[in-house]
């Protein structure tokens, strides 16, 4: 082998994680859950009712405390919001997150199954 | 020839510093009582670039991105941060990394809560990030990736990554992520605001790649990872590799090439180098010195850029190494001495044990303070001069810890060292923990800051002397010798107003 890199391609999370809505304390607690478990296969979040970076904050203790695991954290966007029906087969989204039974509404219809109020 | 990806960052990372890495600490402080611009002529001078702007030197970390972006066939070259503006048409990502882009890290946190002056880094990033190219490249629809050791700092500002439009913040190794990320920005598609790279996607000795233009002062990394498990560390949360002493000896000749006029060997702890555990193996030591000596010559400097402080003591006690390292290979009429960086944290056993057991290994953590000073003989011994940090503020931190820490610091007088106090910053596995900042001030910590500063003081010159050498120096040299004044005066001030804090 030469001394040049062999490369293999980035692992890219195959569990995915919606939330609508706010990230409140109990969201925080399930996310946490679901890193425990899914974290060995990467976790995607999409913050599916925000669309700045600000609303990372929210998640920035919890963020901090992972340091093993990929994590990669999105925000909404329209694009965004477009593919995603196309993109979350329901085998591949974990769980929807949701922060208020109203929002149920904007979760797409094939994920609802996956629906946990929190 | 234009950049479609344009690696960079701001000026005091973008600079050699004169050849002198330590120099480089001084972008850290707040620039007191001369003009901003001369104090970045001592840390941060300018750097030479080539006509498309591409420096002759970079920070090592840029040089992995760029190496792994162009071996996957990217358009993409780091450029010196005053000549982004010929990429401006065909740059699409804008890739900026940092050590310590808010100056929330150690010492920069420190010397700031210290003098409550902002400190020269990160007036210099903000200098960048509002610069008129980087706004009209942001305008322009370019996506703006951020990343490096220092990544963790912008989950505390996001308003700031809001108005300067970064897209994405990378936190860990960045050799393979960033391929995905790029691909992804030039096509067009969603960018996550975040990515922490795991475990299993850090890469693996192989997927390493080799710098393709020379690192600042030559730095070369020898291993990535630490195997102590000091909490407060975040290299220590990463895998422990090796590098072939091929791909070591690769990236020392893209140096020597481009003229670059020293070698610092990078690890957390150079005398582990495919070492059995926390015991050093002389003979892949040697070997590495040996061939890497062999290509730099007499006259480059050599310099490690850390050991820790039992495997010194371990070394030589056991094989002698150390004094064969620095005797029968480094040492010449060029070369008369090694800069190190060591850290001893504390003098007090029993924080030690809560915070660093693993540090002291082979030793027991009880035996600590005598290895600190162990080590520090054995260095001075041999022309080795350690820059050693120490951490005031811990969690769980008593008076007494402190006490133990300026005993310590006493006993290491009769040795040529710099010794830094930091302030405890959130790091490592203490992530989650709260930064120490002035007001937490007891009249232990101000007892240690004079202490350590003292003995810095009492060094400095002699080491000045030995590591300053060249007439080519004499201009930062005389500005130096003013700073210390200075710095002498300013200190005893400081230290009054802080005594006072603590009487409230």
């Amino acid at each position: 082998m030469g001394i040049g890199s062999t490369s293999r391609q980035y692992r890219r999370p195959s569990a995915t994680v919606l939330v609508y809505g706010e990230v409140t304390p109990g969201v925080i607690d399930k996310l946490r859950e679901l890193l425990r478990l899914h974290g060995p296969r990467g976790l995607k979040i999409i913050l599916a009712s925000h669309s700045s970076p600000r609303a990372l904050e929210s998640l920035r203790d919890f963020l901090h405390e992972n340091y093993t695991f990929t994590l990669e954290v999105y925000t909404s966007s329209s694009s965004l919001a477009e593919k995603l029906e196309k993109q979350l087969a329901s085998s591949e989204a974990v769980a929807v997150l949701v922060s208020s039974s109203e929002l149920i509404n904007q979760v797409p219809r094939s994920l609802v199954s996956k629906v946990v109020v929190v | 020839m234009r950049f479609e990806v344009v690696i960079t960052s701001d000026r005091t990372m973008m600079s050699n510093h004169h050849g002198k890495e330590f120099l480089g600490f001084v972008a850290t402080g707040p620039p007191i009582r001369m003009p901003e611009r001369l104090w970045l002529y001592i840390c941060a001078p300018k750097l030479k670039v080539d006509e498309l702007g591409r420096p002759v030197e970079a920070p090592y970390g840029l040089r992995k991105i760029e190496a792994a972006l162009q071996e996957a066939g990217f358009n993409a070259a780091v450029i010196d941060p005053d000549h982004l503006h010929k990429h401006l048409d065909a740059m699409r990502v804008l890739l900026i990394g940092h050590h310590d882009f808010f100056a929330y890290g150690p010492p920069s946190s420190e010397w700031w809560s210290i003098t409550g002056i902002e400190p020269v880094n990160r007036r210099s990033f903000f200098r960048l990030m509002n610069s008129p190219v980087v706004r009209e490249a942001k305008h322009r629809g370019v996506k703006i990736i951020v990343g490096g050791p220092a990544a963790w700092q912008w989950l505390y500002e996001l308003e700031l990554a809001e108005k300067w439009g970064v897209d994405t913040i990378v936190d860990g190794e960045g050799e393979k992520v960033v391929v995905e990320l790029v691909e992804k920005a030039l096509r067009g598609e969603e960018l996550p605001r975040y990515v922490y790279v795991g475990v299993d996607n850090a890469p693996s000795v192989n997927e390493i790649p080799v710098i393709r233009g020379a690192s600042v002062n030559g730095l070369v990394e020898i291993m990535r990872g630490c195997p102590r498990g000091c909490k407060f560390c975040s290299v220590t949360l990463r895998p422990l590799r090796f590098m072939p002493l091929e791909k070591i000896l690769a990236e020392v000749e893209v140096n020597v090439r481009a003229g670059v006029k020293s070698v610092i060997l990078h690890s957390e702890d150079v005398l582990l180098y495919y070492a059995d555990g926390v015991k050093p193996r002389p003979e892949p030591v040697l070997r590495l010195h040996e061939e890497v000596v062999k290509r730099i010559g007499e006259r480059r400097s050599l310099a490690w850029a850390h050991v820790s402080l039992a495997t010194v003591k371990y070394a030589e006690e056991n094989y002698k190494l150390i004094s064969k390292l620095t005797r029968e290979l480094i040492l010449n009429d060029y070369r008369r001495i090694i800069g190190v960086e060591v850290g001893i944290e504390t003098g007090s056993p029993r924080l030690a044990r809560d915070i660093m057991v693993g540090k002291s290994k082979p030793y027991p953590v009880e035996m600590w303070p005598q290895i600190v000073e162990d080590a520090f003989r054995i260095m001075h011994e041999n022309m080795i001069v350690p820059a050693a940090t120490v951490i005031l503020g811990m969690p769980e931190e008593t008076s007494d810890d402190v006490v133990k820490t300026i005993e310590l610091v006493e006993r290491l007088r009769p040795y040529r060292s710099i010794i830094v106090p930091m302030f405890f910053v959130p790091m490592g596995a203490l992530k989650r923990n709260k930064w120490f900042l002035r007001d937490q001030l007891k009249p232990e910590h101000i007892e240690a800051l004079k202490v350590m500063f003292d003995h810095t003081v009492y060094w400095a010159e002699d080491i000045m002397k030995l590591h300053m050498n060249s007439p080519a120096h004499l201009p930062v040299k005389l500005l130096l010798k003013y700073f210390m004044a200075y710095v002498k005066w300013r200190v005893r001030q400081i230290t009054s107003r802080l005594e006072e804090i603590v009487k409230r």
